[in-house]
């Protein structure tokens, strides 16, 4: 992946909605096809090709990273309208202990909770504790447009 | 038994987008996003789907029925349930017969599955958790 304007326009785009970025929504798929479809807060580029996910209570996420690596990622609230995208791309799971590249991102990201609290998701609905324990990195492979008028056009 | 469809889970579906997901038999997935959405009954939920996201979609939901759903909007943080179900295509709206009901808010209680539950009981639960008073 390019370090162009859109590689800029999904770094602005897919951070913490507090730091003018947004909620995303997490697609994953168990080996036999069943689909999971959860909102992230904890959402970066890491780098021009990898986007990463902090694990804040993952459950059916995490066991089908485990098994099947498609993910998908579309762009939710509160700039869907400002960045129609959906992100397809090889999920990997990294924690304490992960050896190779996992291990560099973890170490980049194990503190990401404390870093940024979710201080403007309401009270009621925060996470009682927002510690990582681990990282779902993903490799992006294909982005689409999310707008209805062009929806599933591939602009990489 | 009766699907636990609570008044704030459909209001919160029925207010904005619905985005899903749909998957390949050997699990490649695909994410459509609903203009809007009903419910149906007790258990069934008919998306508005625009032509682009039918013809996206179409493939998969020919090969495998089911569909995972989250509600668009500020729905994901304030009405934190993942719906699943099968999906058929009906000329331009996908109908679902909603199958299982997960908690998705961040937390001790994310991934617990809820439609062996009543409706009443979904709503203490709420309750319990101080979602609603």
């Amino acid at each position: 992946m390019k370090n162009d304007s859109l590689t800029e326009t999904l770094k602005q785009s897919i951070k913490e909605v507090k730091h003018g970025g947004n909620l995303v929504h997490l697609a994953t798929c168990s080996i036999d096809g069943k689909p999971n479809l959860v909102p992230m807060r904890f959402a970066r580029m890491h780098d021009e090709e990898t986007l990463v996910i902090a694990d804040m209570y993952f459950c059916k996420t995490k066991v089908n990273i485990k098994e099947n690596s498609s993910v998908a990622i579309s762009v939710c609230y509160p700039k869907r309208k400002e960045y129609p995208y959906i992100i397809y791309g090889d999920g990997y799971y990294a924690e304490k202990g992960t050896k190779g590249e996992g291990k560099k991102i973890w170490d980049s990201w194990k503190n990401w909770g404390a870093k940024s609290l979710p201080t403007e998701v309401p009270k009621k609905f925060r996470p009682p504790n927002p510690n990582c324990r681990g990282i779902l990195f993903i490799k992006v492979k294909k982005v689409v447009k999310s707008n209805f008028d062009e929806f599933g056009k591939e602009i990489r | 038994m009766t699907f636990p469809l609570t008044t704030r889970i459909k209001e919160w579906y029925e207010k904005d987008e619905v985005h899903f997901a749909v998957a390949t038999k050997d699990g490649k997935v695909k994410i459509g996003i609903a203009q809007s959405c009903k419910f149906v009954g007790n258990d069934k939920l008919i998306l508005s789907v625009p032509e682009n996201v039918r013809n996206y979609v179409l493939p998969e939901l020919q090969e495998n029925p089911w569909i995972a759903l989250t509600p668009g909007g500020q729905g994901g943080v304030l009405a934190p349930y993942q719906l699943k179900g099968l999906a058929e295509l009906q000329g331009d709206e996908i109908r679902i017969n909603l199958k299982e009901l997960y908690i998705t808010k961040p937390g001790p209680e994310a991934g617990m599955r809820m439609d062996h539950k009543s409706a009443e009981e979904v709503e203490q639960f709420e309750r319990d958790m101080g979602w609603i008073r």
